[in-house]
C-alpha cells in the first residue's frame, strides 16, 4: 500500500501560442500509491487534463509544447523518454479514459476489433484466444450479452456502454494506473453511479491506482481516497478525503465546497466566488487566487509555498506559513 | 383515456394539460412502403402540469426524459400531438395573429449553450436588442437605453455592448442570454439547463442572478436540468420525469427529502453529494433508460424498478405490466404515478385534489411574495 507507483515533481507542460506561452500547468508535485484511488478537482481550464495527458506524455505536439520536471513512474522517468521506451508503459502498465468515448472510440472498427489490438500489441494475444479474453473484459465491465456486443460497432451502444467498452479496453493490460479524464460527465446520474461503484470494484479487487480527474466534488467524495485540488496551473491544496472535506485550508477549497451543489433545506443565494479564472497567458504575479480570494493579503504578491502543514496535507497559501513550517 | 389529472386552464398563469409530442422515426422510402406501420418516439407523453405567477417548477429528469421537449411545446417552437397549452388562461393553440405575437412577448427562454446561442456575428446591443425590435420598438435612443438597463441587470459592463460573443467567457454569454430574454418584460422564462455548461463558480453567480431577478420582476420560472441539487436549489416545486411522463410532482423539499416515487428515491440516492460521510449509492438502478420509440407497456419504469420486485412479487404481480399507473394527488400538491399509492381509490383522490390544491397554492403565493 505505503508502495509509490507514480512520482510528479514540479512538473510544468508549457504550449507556445501565437499570442504567448501558455503555461497550462505550472510547477506540480504529487504521487500516487500502489493501488490509491486519487480525485484531481479543478475548473475548467485549471490544467487538469494537461496534467493527465502529461503523465502519459500525450501533450500533442502540434502546438510547440515543453514539458519539464520529472515524472518517475516505478523508478524510471518517463520526461526524456522516447516513444519506442514509452510504448512498454504507455498502455500496458498506465491506461486512460476519455470524457467523450464516442470520439474515443473509433467509429469504423467494432468493439472487440478495438480491445483485441491492444491485446495484441501489448500481451501478444491473437485469433480465438483474443476474443476470448476481449469478451470476459466486457463481462466484467457488466456488459449484458458481451458475446455479441464484442461485434458491434460503437454506434450501437448506447453512452453508458461505450464508457464501459472504453473501460473494458483500459483495464485489457491491466494496468497499475488507470487514468481517467471527466469520464462521466457525459452521462446521466444513473448511469454515472453504475460506472463509479464499477470502476471502485475493479480498483479495490485489481489493486489498480486511479487518478481520477474531474470537476465535480460530489464524485471524488465517494471514490477516492486522496484529493488534489487544481487552480490556474497549479495545486492549491492535496490531503486524504475526509481530511480535505472537513478541514478545508485553502479559502479556494473552502470556496468549492460552499459552492458545490448540495441538498439542503432552505435555499437562497449562495455567496459566489467572484471573477472568474485568470487568463493563462497573463498570470498575475503571486498567488494565482489571490484577487478572487475573500482572505487576500499583502503578502499575497508574492508566491506561496507547496507546504505540508500537517502530515499528508498539503496547502499552497500564505495563511498557514506564519508558523514556519514552510 | 388520460391518465394525468386535468388542471383548470385558470389555474396558473402557466397550464400544461395532458400534453403529447410524438416524432415521427424517419424511415426509407421501401420500408415505408412495405410495411404499413410507422414509429414514433413517444418524447412526451400524457403530462399536465401548473406553474404559478411568482412561482418556479423544476422540470428534472436524465437525457431523452423529454423535459427540453415540453419546454419547446410551451415556447410554440413544437407544435403538440395531442394536449394543450394555456397562457394566461387562453389555450396558446388557438391564439394566432398579432396576438400570438402579443403572446410570445410574454414568454423569455435560456438556453444551455452560451456559444451556440448567440449569433457570433452580432454585437451584443443587436443581441439584445433583437427582441425589442421585433415587437416594434424603433427607436434608437429608446432601443439603446433599454439594452443599457438591461445589460446593468444582469451584470455586464454597457459599454461592452458593441462587442461580440467571442469576446465574452461563458458566463457573461449567458448573462447576456438572460438579458436578451427578459427584453420584452416576459412573465415566464423558459431556462432549459441554463447552468449546466458552467463552472461551479460561475453557476453559483448565475443561479443567484436568476434568483435576484425574479424577486425583482416576480418572474416565473420553468426551471429545465438534470441536476437534482441544482434544481432544488432554484425551485418551488419540482417535477420529476421519466420517459416522457410526469413520475412525480411536489414541493421541492418533499421530492429532494421525503420522495414517494421508486425512481424520485433511485434518483436521490445516486446524488454524489459532496461530503464522504454521506452513504451514497444505496440504489443504484440497473440497465439503462429504455426506447422512447417502443416504451414498455403499463408502467414506463418497471423495466429498473426496485419497488417491483419487493412490493408485487406476490400477489397481483402483473399490474405494472399492464396497467399504466394514473398521476394521482396525495394531497398538497403531491402528484405521484405508481402503484405503490392509491391503487384503489383513484376516484376519490381526484375529488379531494381540488381542495388541496387550493389551499396549497394561496400558502405558496403568500410565501413567493415574503
Amino acid at each position: 500500500m505505503a508502495e509509490k507507483l507514480i512520482k510528479v515533481e514540479d512538473l510544468k507542460t508549457q504550449f507556445t501560442t501565437k499570442r504567448g506561452l501558455v503555461k497550462a500547468v505550472d510547477g506540480i508535485s504529487f504521487e500516487i500509491k500502489k493501488g490509491e484511488r486519487v480525485g484531481l478537482v479543478g475548473e475548467s481550464g485549471c490544467g487538469k487534463s494537461v496534467t493527465a495527458l502529461s503523465l502519459m506524455k500525450l501533450v500533442p505536439a502540434a502546438h510547440n509544447e515543453r514539458v519539464f520536471g520529472k515524472i518517475i513512474f516505478k523508478g524510471q522517468d518517463l520526461v526524456p523518454m522516447k516513444d519506442s521506451q514509452l510504448k512498454e508503459i504507455r498502455g500496458k502498465q498506465m491506461s486512460m479514459i476519455f470524457q467523450d468515448p464516442m470520439t474515443s472510440l473509433d467509429p469504423v472498427f467494432t468493439i472487440g476489433s478495438q480491445i483485441m489490438e491492444a491485446l495484441g500489441i501489448h500481451q501478444g494475444l491473437k485469433g480465438k484466444e483474443s476474443k476470448k479474453r476481449a469478451i470476459e473484459l466486457l463481462a466484467l465491465v457488466n456488459i449484458p450479452s458481451s458475446e455479441m456486443v464484442v461485434d458491434y460497432y460503437p454506434h450501437q451502444l448506447s453512452g453508458g456502454m461505450r464508457q464501459r467498452a472504453m473501460i473494458a479496453m483500459a483495464l485489457s493490460c491491466e494496468p497499475e494506473l488507470l487514468i481517467a479524464d471527466e469520464p462521466t460527465t457525459a452521462l446521466d446520474v444513473s448511469i454515472q453511479a453504475q460506472i463509479i461503484k464499477l470502476v471502485r470494484e475493479l480498483s479495490a479487487n485489481k489493486g489498480t491506482a486511479l487518478l481520477w480527474i474531474t470537476h465535480d466534488l460530489g464524485i471524488v467524495a465517494h471514490l477516492c481516497e486522496k484529493i488534489i485540488v487544481m487552480y490556474a496551473g497549479k495545486l492549491v491544496e492535496m490531503a486524504d478525503t475526509m481530511t480535505l472535506f472537513e478541514n478545508p485550508m485553502h479559502p479556494y477549497t473552502q470556496a468549492l465546497l460552499r459552492l458545490a451543489p448540495k441538498l439542503e433545506r432552505g435555499k437562497g443565494r449562495m455567496p459566489p466566488i467572484p471573477g472568474t479564472v485568470p487568463n493563462l497567458i497573463d498570470m498575475p504575479p503571486g498567488c494565482r487566487f489571490a484577487d478572487r480570494c475573500p482572505k487576500c493579503m499583502d503578502v499575497c504578491s508574492q508566491e506561496p509555498q507547496w507546504m505540508e502543514v500537517e502530515p499528508g496535507h498539503w496547502v499552497s497559501c500564505f495563511l498557514y506559513s506564519k508558523d514556519g513550517k514552510n | 383515456m388520460s391518465k394525468s389529472p386535468s388542471f383548470n386552464p385558470k389555474d396558473g398563469l402557466l397550464v400544461v394539460s395532458n400534453l403529447k409530442k410524438h416524432f415521427p422515426v424517419e424511415t426509407s422510402f421501401t420500408a415505408k412502403v412495405l410495411s404499413k406501420s410507422r414509429h414514433f418516439v413517444h418524447a412526451v407523453e400524457d403530462v399536465s402540469f401548473y406553474v404559478k405567477p411568482g412561482e418556479t417548477l423544476g422540470l428534472v429528469g436524465e437525457s431523452g426524459s423529454g423535459k427540453t421537449t415540453i419546454g419547446k411545446l410551451i415556447l410554440g417552437l413544437h407544435e403538440p400531438t395531442a394536449g394543450s397549452v394555456y397562457f394566461e388562461g387562453q389555450d396558446t393553440s388557438l391564439v394566432k395573429g398579432s396576438a400570438k405575437k402579443a403572446l410570445r412577448k410574454k414568454m423569455g427562454v435560456v438556453f444551455q449553450d452560451p456559444y451556440s446561442s448567440l449569433n457570433p456575428r452580432k454585437n451584443v446591443k443587436d443581441i439584445v436588442s433583437l427582441p425589442l425590435r421585433t415587437h416594434g420598438m424603433k427607436d434608437h435612443k429608446e432601443l439603446e437605453q433599454r439594452v443599457t438597463t438591461l445589460l446593468e441587470q444582469v451584470g455586464i459592463d454597457p459599454n461592452a455592448a458593441g462587442r461580440f460573443p467571442h469576446m465574452f467567457s461563458g458566463g457573461q454569454r449567458q448573462r447576456i442570454a438572460i438579458a436578451r430574454a427578459l427584453a420584452t418584460n416576459p412573465d415566464l422564462v423558459v431556462l432549459d439547463e441554463p447552468v449546466s455548461a458552467l463552472d461551479v463558480s460561475i453557476q453559483a453567480q448565475i443561479m443567484n442572478l436568476l434568483l435576484d431577478l425574479k424577486k425583482e420582476f416576480n418572474l416565473s420560472y420553468l426551471f429545465i436540468a438534470h441536476n437534482m441539487s441544482i434544481v432544488h436549489k432554484m425551485s418551488d416545486r419540482i417535477a420529476v420525469m421519466y420517459l416522457g411522463k410526469i413520475m412525480e410532482m411536489a414541493d421541492a423539499d418533499q421530492i429532494a427529502f421525503e420522495p414517494h416515487h421508486p425512481y424520485t428515491q433511485a434518483l436521490m440516492s445516486v446524488i454524489p453529494i459532496p461530503d464522504p460521510k454521506v452513504e451514497w449509492g444505496g440504489t443504484v438502478l440497473e440497465g439503462e433508460i429504455p426506447s422512447p420509440i417502443n416504451p414498455p407497456s403499463g408502467c414506463v419504469f418497471r423495466t429498473r424498478c426496485p419497488a417491483k420486485v419487493v412490493n408485487f412479487g406476490t400477489g397481483d404481480d402483473t399490474v405494472c405490466d399492464r396497467i399504466e399507473p394514473p398521476l394521482i394527488d396525495l394531497g398538497k400538491e403531491h402528484y405521484v404515478a405508481c402503484h405503490l399509492f392509491g391503487k384503489d381509490s383513484n376516484g376519490k383522490a381526484k375529488k379531494s385534489k381540488a381542495t388541496n390544491r387550493k389551499s396549497g397554492r394561496t400558502k405558496k403565493v403568500s410565501r413567493g411574495k415574503s
